[in-house]
């Protein structure tokens, strides 16, 4: 069947990756990809942006938006339910959002909960078990590693791995303890992750200094730094370390709102507070904050304009964007400090490379058609631009409009746009064997978890 | 006949959701299980779950009371419209039941009655209901069953009698297995169980038993001596006893609570489980402590977990009520008994006043129960982890995949519910 092409026609472009900054022109698109308009022939829909301006759809390059413990925050009334989150990625115009991490045993659970929210494409990292590789990283068996993660990235559509904590402490053989040094792990691990998709994402507070050495291309710095929560000296020279070729990073948006703080953290001993243990020594806090205006911060903002020109993303530090409630604000207090197109770069461009993403975040021909269109600015102003958008008007993933503010929100194909994981067709769950003694479920459950993969009944019996 | 073994099976006889079953099937008949407790081998087998040497009748027919007490077959497709003609004039949805459906089917059926007056009964409710208000008012810390396997090396369950709710709890997580930081098994746990009775915890366990009206005592004695203030003990509990739990608790670097719906079957259960998970806070502070509710249904955690996700909380129309009993039937009410045997726990009362209010009750079961014998329009579904292929939550809120084992003509209840609702939302 053919593809179906639609033209956004006299929209206002703009896109810091084709240069154009409010250039009036059509966008071309045919089935899932932006094309260019001279290679369409038969058009099947024509919308009239005249007057709109278009932009690649934002990227949420680390977020928390299911994981587990999350339904203890919501009996609490902390967090907002999957509908609310959902619409506030669609206004504010969000087309893809990666979920920084999910272990093994909650995979099921991370995509039952973005089941139920439509939207954006998602894409899930793997909190990494690395006391479950410990074998092959003391034999420095790489290509044992490489195999088993390839399997499980064939196995749960997994974009990219989540190392919470690089010097991992284990105990074996009854009571002994040993800690596995960071700059040991890191090679190893890029050299095992080579080829693989997506990054391997570190949290910055779990880096010391002399682990930068060991950072290969690849890797991405999540949080380097977190808005407001850093003096500018401090975050020069945290930054330093990681400011090499294809080492990615992102800043972090403390929340600004009277709500509650999630930290991911290590547990130090104690439990205090609203905590899930999520396993791999890490656990999430959530905790009352009061509440904080985004325009206090206007000196870290400018020390943070240098880290987005040297490429860096735009992340909420402890959930994700969609959990800022008033967005509006935000970008106003941005924009007073920051450029428009320091702002795209932020949330588009850098975004979706950190993520590896050649095909979003822009909008030149062969990029996955995730638009967002909204008004146009009456003015050049902070308060303009913010207000401008703060309130997408249509948001399309894929090809498909997804939401239109105008006909109410979500649009029927809001659920069926997402690019999904599809399984491959034979995948030998043997070859996960390695991971097995520090896995709780089983290879088999595993691979239940595939998207909805169909398999024909008794594929793995043994006939007797 | 074919004989084929199918292995790392989910079962779904418990909200433990053990997937390492084994399996040999004939057809669409298991013949024999591997690894299953008791329960689960019921299951799997079709025997009832208490009396194991009888077979556990299946709803296999689709059918409609008339006004007479002859019962009509139907086919599914207009036992759905039956009951899609009853839901149409209802003034309100009594939905009961759910811990024993799949999470598809949930997300369905809440997406269905957003804009409707409902009462939700899961049929996990006391304890489901006792959490939800305990995680309004404090913050237990929660964590995951294989966190519990790799670190727990204090394990107390409150009101709680795993061996009757959760079979295979204690070997594959809370007390015998190895784990990564318990690696000698048990020799590496101290656990304990407090209840108001003797109970067979008690071989595998340390046992405290309580009187019922004082276990808020007996947690606030604890909490007092472990803030460094003399030990009191309660009136029919002995000192010796709490201070060796104490002492176990001090000496232990990761601590789990299981709590059970024990405390919840009398009047002060909610303020026992309000100081516990006060206590268990606390006691946060010195090492990682967590308090897990410990349901007996194989999805009664994804009934919250979806509930909440939808905004149940926050949605003026739906309320969720724990205690069936507290069910005041009136004109207008539809009964929807979604896979839980309503009739089996309804008061006398509360029976006669269905029937005085002409309450239609809908059934959607896979078992033939009390309920589905007084419904008026039955529709039979599969049964999951068998029949059909279904989502479900395992009781530390992990979500896991429950396939089916034979390819039948029983239908989903994820089937069945977007067939109900389809029509009625256009």
């Amino acid at each position: 069947m053919r593809p179906k092409t639609l033209i956004l026609q006299s929209g206002t472009v703009y896109d810091p990756v084709t240069g154009e900054e409010g250039t009036k022109r059509d966008i071309a698109v045919c089935g899932e990809t932006i094309v260019a308009v001279e290679n369409v022939s038969d058009v099947d829909e024509i919308v009239d942006v005249s007057g709109k301006l278009v932009t690649a759809a934002a990227v949420d390059c680390a977020a928390h938006v299911a994981f587990p413990g999350l339904w203890a925050l919501r009996a609490a009334g902390l967090y907002p339910d999957g509908e609310t989150i959902a619409r506030r990625y669609a206004e504010r115009g969000f087309g893809h959002v990666h979920e920084s991490w999910a272990t093994l045993f909650d995979w099921g659970t991370v995509q039952a909960e973005w089941d139920r929210i439509p939207g954006p494409d998602v894409s899930v990292g793997l909190l990494l078990p690395l006391y479950d590789l410990t074998a092959a990283a003391d034999a420095q068996d790489v290509s044992a590693a490489h195999n088993v993660l390839s399997l499980l990235c064939a196995l749960l559509g997994t974009h990219g791995f989540y190392l919470p904590e690089p010097r991992v402490r284990f105990r074996d053989d009854v009571y002994k303890h040993r800690e596995k040094a960071a700059t040991d792990l890191l090679p190893f691990l890029g050299a095992a992750c080579d080829g693989l998709p997506g990054p391997i994402i570190l949290p910055a507070q779990s880096l010391r200094a002399e682990d930068c050495a060991a950072l290969s291309c690849g890797m991405h710095i999540q949080r380097v730094t977190a808005f407001g929560d850093m003096e500018a000296a401090g975050y020069l020279a945290a930054s330093a370390g990681f400011d090499r070729p294809g080492i990615s990073a992102d800043v972090g948006l403390a929340w600004p709102e009277k709500s509650v703080e999630l930290t991911w953290v290590p547990p130090p001993g104690g439990t205090q507070g609203r905590r899930w243990d999520v396993g791999a020594f890490l656990m999430l806090k959530a905790e009352p904050l009061p509440t904080e205006d985004f325009r206090d911060h206007g000196e870290t903002l400018r020390v943070l304009a240098q880290g987005i020109a040297e490429g860096w993303a735009l992340s909420c530090r402890h959930a994700n964007l969609a959990l800022v409630e008033d967005w509006e604000g935000l970008i106003r207090a941005f924009l007073e400090v920051w450029t428009v197109r320091e702002w795209f770069l932020a949330t588009r461009v850098h975004a979706a490379k950190a993520l590896g993403f050649s095909d979003r975040g822009h909008l030149a021909p062969g990029a996955r058609a995730n638009l967002a269109v909204y008004g146009e600015p009456a003015e050049e102003t902070p308060a303009e631009w913010a207000k401008v958008l703060s309130r997408c008007h249509r948001l399309y993933v894929g090809g498909r409009e997804v939401y239109d503010a105008a006909r109410g929100g979500w649009t029927p194909s809001a659920r069926i746009g997402r690019s999904r994981h599809t399984a491959t067709a034979a995948i030998d769950l043997e070859g996960l064997a390695a991971l097995s003694d520090g896995m709780s479920l089983r290879p088999e459950t595993l691979r239940r978890l595939m998207p909805r993969a169909e398999r024909a009944i008794g594929d793995d019996s043994q006939d007797s | 006949m074919t004989r084929k073994t199918l292995t790392s099976l989910v079962c779904c006889g418990c909200s433990c959701l053990c997937d390492d079953i084994d399996a040999v099937i004939e057809g669409d008949r298991v013949v024999e299980t591997a690894n299953a407790c008791r329960w689960g081998a019921a299951r799997f087998l079709g025997l009832k779950k208490f009396s194991h040497a009888l077979p556990r009748a299946r709803c296999r027919s689709s059918r409609r009371r008339p006004d007479s007490r002859g019962r009509h077959d139907l086919s599914l497709a207009e036992a759905v419209s039956a009951c899609r003609d009853h839901l149409f004039f209802a003034r309100r949805v009594v939905a009961y039941g759910l811990g024993q459906m799949s999470l598809d089917a949930l997300q369905l059926l809440m997406e269905g009655l957003r804009d409707w007056e409902t009462l939700w009964i899961p049929s996990d409710g006391p304890l489901l209901q006792a959490f939800v208000e305990t995680y309004g008012r404090h913050a237990p810390a929660l964590t995951s069953l294989e966190c519990v396997r790799n670190h727990a090396d204090v394990v107390i369950f409150w009101g709680a009698n795993p061996l009757r709710s959760t079979p295979r709890l204690l070997s594959r997580y809370a007390l015998f297995p190895r784990g990564r930081f318990t690696e000698r098994g048990a020799e590496d746990r101290k656990a304990w169980t407090v209840d108001i009775q003797t109970t067979e915890m008690g071989r595998v366990t340390e046992l405290m038993t309580i009187p019922p009206d004082r276990e808020k005592d007996c947690v606030r004695a604890l909490r007092r001596a472990h803030a460094g203030l003399p030990l009191e003990a309660p009136a029919g509990l002995s000192a010796k006893t709490l201070s060796m739990l104490l002492k176990d608790m001090e000496a232990s670097r990761y601590r789990v609570f299981f709590f059970g719906r024990g405390p919840l079957y009398h009047a002060g259960g909610e303020a026992v489980l309000d100081e516990l998970a006060s206590w268990v806070t606390e006691l946060g502070a010195f090492a990682p402590t967590f308090l897990m509710p410990l349901p007996g249904d194989f999805n009664s955690m994804g009934f919250l977990q979806v509930f909440l996700s939808c905004g149940g909380l926050a949605n003026p129309l739906w309320r969720l009520q724990g205690d069936v009993h507290r069910w005041e039937p009136r004109a207008g009410d539809v009964l929807l008994a979604l896979s839980g045997d309503c009739f089996w726990f309804l008061t006398d009362d509360q029976k006669r006043a269905v029937r005085k209010h002409r309450i239609p009750v809908l059934a959607l079961s896979a078992h033939e129960t009390m309920t589905t014998a007084e419904a008026d329009v039955v529709a039979a579904v599969g049964l999951q982890g068998l029949d059909v292929s279904g989502r479900a939550t395992r009781l530390d809120g992990i979500s896991l995949f429950a396939e089916n084992l034979w390819n039948g003509e029983a239908v989903s209840d994820e089937a069945v519910v977007r067939d109900l609702f389809e029509p009625l939302r256009a």
